[in-house]
């Protein structure tokens, strides 16, 4: 097995223990932390491996490795990490490590916390090591629902509707990001090559201007949602006031990164001239954003609340 | 040479604080003191290693060499990408040299002053996460990682000013201390943002490079007449005037002085605050040679008027802390009109050496009486001077210790702050006039107030103390000693020899008759302050009397507080943010709740429509096939 | 013909036999033996099943009336799954409320029926079998719905299948008569070589069309849909949503490919409209729903109209897409069927409100309801994402972008009203929450089948690769 598809594979096994042996909130937390301190050692092996294969690997992502999916599609599950996926890696299993501590007195349903705090973290992991577009949306997706649960179960406040907003605006939004990867694949044969997912075969391919125009918004706005730039970002003071810690912790930490990543890495790395047409409109709109995160901050009284503008307005 | 291990300079308190901070319930207070001022120890060490190194051997031609290492982080453009590493020059050997010193005093005093406390560790972690804060924005290489470390170091302080979670007043001036800066830094960042824009880089080294396209070539986009350079440093700025505690941005620095006393030594004397002033040294070409240094004068303006009006304010202040924040304050704009009026090549950068040498003395004379004022406190248990007189009975180290920090921050001949202090008045002199008289009159002042503080705490009247207040423990008194001795002997650096605007040493003398009116000015304000403070008697009150309002004015901080409070919540709160947060709810919020709402009052409207009789179905049933045909025939294919 | 080639209908035959076996075992079987039919029964469906994945050749006979072929066969074996873990879901109803009324091996009878029309209806080659196939499906259905008698409410909806299916019918086949009178032939293959684009074939499309959509219950011919299913037990809904419904999806998309093809300019508008309409009705209905039969009679119609996206791709993506997920979709409603059921036998709750704190009392069954909700909602890792991701592909490589755009904004309202079930479920506690109890042994099996299948289909990427395999065997 390698290196990084254990990421992905770990926290499936956690869930899996979790699910059959934990029968109580001390084994559910006993194989929680020992999954996670072995997760968290992973990244920090990881750390040191990348390191080492950097000074010798010239390419753009190291410890790749391609397996054909679909193939009728051209879908591969392909990975590999740079070295922003390696820091990103690194903040969440420490982020994931903390949570389980966190919450190490949760008295309700603690099993079931347990499952989806990792199941939610195997999306994450797997989101920054994908390298092809399908696998990465699959990822995210499935970063994204635990959500719900998380927040509606174990949330305070005005939980349900917190988590039914957060997730039908997550999900929203990746739905619509779903129509960009769909325009973004269509195009990839834009050079007479075959049509692929595979990112970096697409950053190769001319995509016609006209197309960038269109799927660049849609692509953007997708991420835009989950880093809760303005105007996007309504789900997000709720659904920290609502969250539990570790949670609220999870997403200013990690997920609301996830936006900002697939940003750089889908949006403007395949789109660069739809990148630029509408740089100018998205600048504004992140200017505004700003501003307007620091205003929203001074006004809101509750802590989690202050946070999450706080995280809106540095994105 | 290779100065590529300084890296460790940071990393150890980095170190130090996920050590402290993940096991702060493992590991007992006491090893936690020590394990955090051995930390320290080691990075002051190497600093000192590398001053002696940098300072001996970093000349090429007799001008000082820039020594970067750094790794490439985040790539936007070819050009435009965010590096970390460390930028070894002479202002950044001076400041690592000024922090962990510093830091390592305040991790030895803090094992005795925060003795029994309940989160010991925890503040070592804390004081840990700061100084690596405080260390990466000195080494930063680019404005990007300066800026990282810039908000890391504001966090840090907000944690140590609000160690006291418990306490109302602290969580509040942690709050305000934290929102003040954001404010500030927004400015910051904005500037940032707008530099990096136009010239395509975050690099220090390319954006101040006199001779470099940049320099030279950015005055033609322009807006309201000014170059976009000029407005991004004059943004820039922004943002050290918030961490400086500059005009208008100073409301937070008396409030965070509930933080803890080793605290404000650390983080309000010597290292935080002058971040502002290191900001500007660090970009000073850039802010001397875009558009004949208009961006400059600011920063002289700025300087000038926020060191006269602390001065003033910290005469009337009855709080010990209260006074030596305002005092600071004073001082670091001293920094900041030496820098504004400062020129560039050779002799003429007086003011820029002047800045960064009475950034120097100052760390050391000011963390002084922080820690003599730490001490003092200790042994009463009181922040006011009223609860204080006689103590130099009880306390004679820490009472010799703090007359000389105060003789060297009134600027008395031989001591550390007179031979710094008269280089600026010396660069103020030579280019701006109403700077310097300005400059003069703040001098007396300090000393009066200075020594108002003195006289009133060591001397006065033998307060009925309900203990027996007694001399603190050695290690609490050691690092008195120590900064006793730089205080008087950091004078005589020859620092322009080391830190000059354009890295080539020059020699400076020290010019008589300005030095001669300088300190005589200084022991005016002794004698005054003797003959008000010395024994209690009626003249103080006296003279509050006679100047009656300007005396209250000046007493309640020229009321700025009370006009942020009326800008903010009135303005602020009341209008802007107010309806920002209305607009948020009611339009950004609502129209993505409203999309919902439709959909769900949609489907309510449409329900009738089931109505569950046969007759209807098979209306829609037929209905439906003739609306499908008819557009089909009408629409589509005609 | 020889008897080899009779077993081109081995399925047809299989469930011929079944049907035989099971009336003579009525006859010879007394009172007290007669629960014993749903075992037997069950073996013998299984049987049936499990010889379906053997290979077949394809084939016409009588002249082309009846043609079979390696995808026709593949998801006639897949309905056969689909029947099997629905009478396996339904075997304790039976045992409990409907043996002892005698009733139990009629409603074998007319499942297989039922299941055998659908079975001839996909596979005809002439609009005259299809016609047979279609009202062999639809009638034995119609008792079904009746089944529970007792029940004015089923009753209530058994007339108005069997009128409005009537309805659809008689349309279906005066659409077939129009178009007879345009080409002068009923046989698939040589009315695809005559038909050309005029008015009264046209005409007869649209009528022939909105028969079938009747079956699908594409709007606006789905209003029988939530009365209907409401009205029936249990099973027979999910028989209609699942079996019924997928077969008239597949022969529906057969027969736009081949025998419409010259007419695609206009059908291609026409699904583009029901596609949109279909969505929206079904999802802003199904908001509403209290009860849980309704509810998922309004989310299988917002399901209907997603399957038709992949028509809009007249190649083999677009028949792989829609078989994919066809099979897919009947996994997981039978997955949600299957709980509403075991729920239903146990403590005649049917209301998501009955629902609330769920999980706290059997949470096993509340984990499959969730996983089947989360894949009809297209939800990874779960096989309905990738059948719902693979139907937005077949649209967009036609370009339809905006049809694709509006189809995941639906596909998010879906998501609201299912999470609505997984709030009941999970984030509230009830004091009334259903209690304990541990389902029956075939309800268990029935559940578990519906689990590995919505688990399994999607990131077992073989499947799909064997339907693309097999998928271009109609299309020319």
């Amino acid at each position: 097995m390698d290196i990084l598809s254990l990421f992905v594979i770990v926290p499936v096994l956690i869930v899996l223990a979790l699910t059959f042996f934990a029968k109580d909130l001390k084994q559910a937390r006993l194989i929680s932390v020992v999954g996670m301190g072995i997760q968290f050692a992973m990244s920090i092996n990881l750390i040191f491996a990348y390191l080492k294969e950097r000074a010798v690997n010239t390419g753009i992502m190291v410890f790749t490795k391609d397996v054909v999916w679909y193939e009728t599609f051209n879908i591969h599950y392909s990975i590999g990490v740079d070295a922003i996926s390696v820091v990103m890696i690194a903040l969440t299993s420490v982020v994931l490590l903390a949570g389980v501590f966190i919450s190490w007195k949760i008295d309700d349903l603690p099993k079931e916390f347990f499952i989806s705090l990792i199941a939610l973290s195997s999306g994450v992991f797997g989101f920054f090591i994908s390298t092809d577009l399908f696998t990465m949306f699959v990822f995210y997706e499935i970063a994204v629902i635990p959500m719900y649960l998380l927040i509606g179960i174990w949330g305070s406040g005005p939980k349900e509707n917190s988590a039914m907003k957060l997730t039908l605006m997550l999900m929203g939004a990746s739905a619509v990001l779903s129509v960009g990867i769909l325009g973004i694949y269509f195009n990839s044969n834009a050079d007479g090559g075959p049509l692929t997912f595979n990112i970096f075969e697409i950053a190769q391919v001319n995509i016609p201007e006209a197309a960038q125009n269109i799927f660049f918004p849609l692509t953007f706005i997708g991420f835009a949602v989950i880093g809760a730039l303005f105007p996007f970002h309504t789900w997000s003071p709720s659904g920290h006031a609502s969250a539990p810690t570790a949670v609220s912790m999870l997403h200013a930490g990690v997920l609301m990164k996830l936006g900002g990543y697939g940003v750089f890495r889908i949006a403007m790395y395949l789109l660069p001239v739809g990148a630029l047409n509408w740089s100018d409109f998205f600048l504004v709109l992140s200017a505004f954003g700003v501003i307007y995160g620091a205003f929203g901050a001074v006004m809101q009284k509750d802590l989690k609340y202050v946070n999450a503008y706080a995280s809106v307005s540095h994105l | 040479m290779d100065f590529s291990y300084t890296i460790l300079i940071p990393l150890i308190p980095l170190a130090l604080f996920v050590i402290l901070g993940l096991f702060s319930k493992k590991i007992p207070a006491s090893i936690a003191g020590w394990f955090g001022s051995f930390g320290l120890g080691t990075s002051f060490v190497l600093s000192l290693y590398t001053a002696y190194h940098y300072f001996l051997e970093g000349k090429l031609n007799g001008v000082y060499q820039t020594f970067i290492y750094k790794q490439t982080w985040l790539v936007f453009t070819d050009k435009l990408h965010i590096d970390l590493g460390v930028m070894i020059d002479p202002i950044s050997v001076m400041m690592m040299v000024v922090v962990t010193t510093v830091s390592f005093m305040v991790h030895i005093y803090s094992r005795g002053y925060m003795h029994g406390d309940d989160g010991y560790t925890r503040f070592f972690a804390y004081l840990a996460l700061f100084s690596f804060s405080m260390l990466g924005l000195v080494l930063a290489t680019n404005l990007f990682q300066m800026y990282i470390f810039w908000e890391l170091v504001g966090a840090s302080s907000f944690l140590l000013i609000g160690y006291y979670y418990t306490k109302p007043s602290a969580v509040a001036a942690a709050k305000k201390a934290f929102i003040v800066t954001r404010f500030a830094d927004l400015g910051f960042l904005i500037g940032i943002l707008l530099i990096s824009y136009y010239t395509g880089t975050f690099d220090f080294q390319e954006l101040t490079n006199p001779e470099g396209m940049l320099i030279t070539s950015w005055a033609s986009y322009s807006f309201m007449g000014l170059s976009v350079f000029t407005w991004g440093l004059i943004l820039i700025f922004m943002g050290g005037v918030g961490k400086s505690a500059m005009l208008p941005f100073h409301i937070w620095l008396p409030d965070a002085m509930e933080g803890p006393t080793p605290v404000s030594a650390l983080i309000h004397a010597a290292t935080m605050v002058v971040a502002g002033v290191y900001l500007v040294a660090r970009l000073f070409p850039a802010y001397y040679f875009v558009e004949g240094g208009f961006a400059l004068q600011i920063v002289a303006y700025v300087g000038a008027i926020s060191s006269l009006v602390a001065a003033l304010i910290a005469v009337t202040q009855t709080d010990i802390k209260r006074v030596l924040a305002f005092s600071t304050m004073s001082q670091i704009g001293y920094m900041m009109l030496a820098l504004g009026v400062s020129k560039y090549e050779g002799h003429e950068g007086l003011g820029y050496m002047a800045s960064m040498f009475h950034l120097f003395t100052h760390a050391m004379f000011k963390a002084l009486l922080f820690l003599g004022a730490g001490s003092v406190i200790h042994a009463v248990h009181s922040n006011y001077m009223k609860d204080m007189g006689s103590l130099r009975k009880y306390m004679p180290i820490t009472h010799i210790t703090f007359l000389i920090a105060a003789l060297s921050i009134a600027g008395f001949p031989g001591f550390a702050g007179f031979f710094s202090k008269d280089e600026i008045l010396v660069a103020a002199f030579e280019s701006n006039k109403l700077i310097y008289y300005s400059s003069v009159l703040v001098a007396g002042l300090t000393a009066f107030y200075m020594f108002r503080l003195y006289f009133g705490i060591f001397w006065g009247e033998d307060t009925k103390y309900k203990h027996t207040p007694h001399e603190s423990p050695l290690t609490m008194t050691i690092p008195l000693i120590f900064l006793a001795f730089m205080s008087i002997f950091g004078g005589y650096i020859p620092f322009s020899q080391f830190v000059t605007a354009d890295l080539t040493p020059f020699t400076a003398h020290l010019d008589l008759p300005l030095a001669a009116i300088a300190s005589s000015v200084g022991i005016i304000g002794i004698i005054i302050a003797f003959i008000f403070y010395k024994k209690p008697n009626e003249l103080p009150q006296k003279f509050a009397n006679a100047f009656g309002v300007v005396y209250k004015f000046i007493y309640n901080k020229l009321y700025f507080d009370e006009l942020y409070i009326f800008v903010t919540k009135k303005i602020l709160f009341g209008i802007v943010a107010f309806s920002a947060s209305w607009f948020d709810k009611n339009v950004v919020d609502s129209s993505m709740i409203g999309i919902g709402n439709v959909t769900v009052s949609v489907s309510n409207k449409i329900k009738g429509m089931q109505s569950g009789k046969l007759q209807d179905y098979a209306m829609s049933f037929v209905g439906g096939i003739v609306v499908i045909a008819m557009v089909v025939f009408y629409i589509w294919i005609n | 013909m020889n008897l080899e080639s009779f077993l081109l209908m081995r399925s047809e035959i299989g469930l011929l036999a079944i049907l035989l076996l099971l009336i003579i075992f009525e006859i010879f079987s007394n009172k007290k033996q007669k629960a014993a039919v749903i075992p037997f029964a069950l073996i013998l469906l299984a049987i049936n099943t499990v010889l379906g994945f053997l290979p077949l050749e394809s084939g016409e006979l009588f002249g082309g009336m009846f043609r079979t072929n390696a995808l026709l066969y593949f998801f006639k074996t897949t309905l056969s799954l689909g029947v099997l873990i629905l009478l396996l879901q339904s075997a304790d109803w039976l045992k409990e409320k409907v043996v002892d009324e005698n009733k139990a091996t009629e409603f074998f009878i007319l499942i297989i029926s039922s299941l055998l029309g659908t079975y001839f209806m996909i596979s005809a080659g002439d609009f005259l079998m299809f016609y047979i196939g279609l009202e062999l499906t639809t009638l034995p259905v119609a008792a079904l719905v009746a089944y529970d008698t007792y029940k004015r409410i089923s009753a209530e909806g058994a007339v108005k299948y069997i009128l409005s299916s009537a309805l659809a019918s008689g349309a279906a086949l005066f659409g077939i008569s129009l178009l007879y009178a345009t080409t002068g032939t009923i046989y698939f293959e040589s009315m695809a070589e005559i038909l050309a684009s005029s008015n009264l074939a046209i005409l007869g499309f649209i009528f022939f069309f909105s028969g079938l959509a009747f079956k699908i219950s594409l709007a606006p011919f789905h209003f029988w849909t939530a009365d209907v299913y409401e009205g029936a037990p249990i099973n027979v809904a999910s028989y209609l949503s699942v079996i019924s419904k997928g077969a008239a999806v597949v022969i529906l998309m057969i027969l736009l490919f081949t025998v419409f093809k010259p007419l695609m300019p206009v059908w291609n508008k026409i699904i583009y409209i029901v596609i949109i309409a279909t969505m929206f009705i079904g999802n802003l209905f199904a908001i509403r729903q209290q009860n849980l039969k309704r509810f998922l009679a309004y989310s299988s119609i917002a399901q209907a109209g997603f399957i038709l996206l992949g028509l809009m791709s007249v190649d083999q993506l677009g028949t792989t897409t829609i078989v994919y997920f066809v099979a897919v979709y009947i996994f997981s409603n039978l997955g949600a069927f299957g709980v509403v059921q075991a729920v239903s036998s146990a403590s005649d709750k049917e209301n998501i409100n009955d629902y609330e704190g769920l999980y706290r009392t059997n949470p096993k069954l509340s984990l499959l309801m969730m996983l089947a909700l989360f894949s009809l909602a297209g939800i990874p890792p779960l096989a309905g994402f990738f059948g719902k991701f693979f139907l937005y592909t077949a649209a967009a490589s036609q370009g339809y972008y905006i049809l694709v755009f509006i189809a995941v904004v639906n596909a998010t309202i879906s998501l609201y009203y299912y999470l609505l079930v997984v709030r009941a479920m999970f984030l509230r506690q009830s004091d009334q929450a259903i209690p304990y109890f541990k389902s029956p042994f075939y309800m268990r099996l029935g559940l578990i089948l519906a689990a590995i299948g919505i688990l399994v289909a999607g990131v077992y990427s073989p499947i799909y690769d064997y339907i693309f395999s097999i998928s271009n065997t109609f299309l020319n």
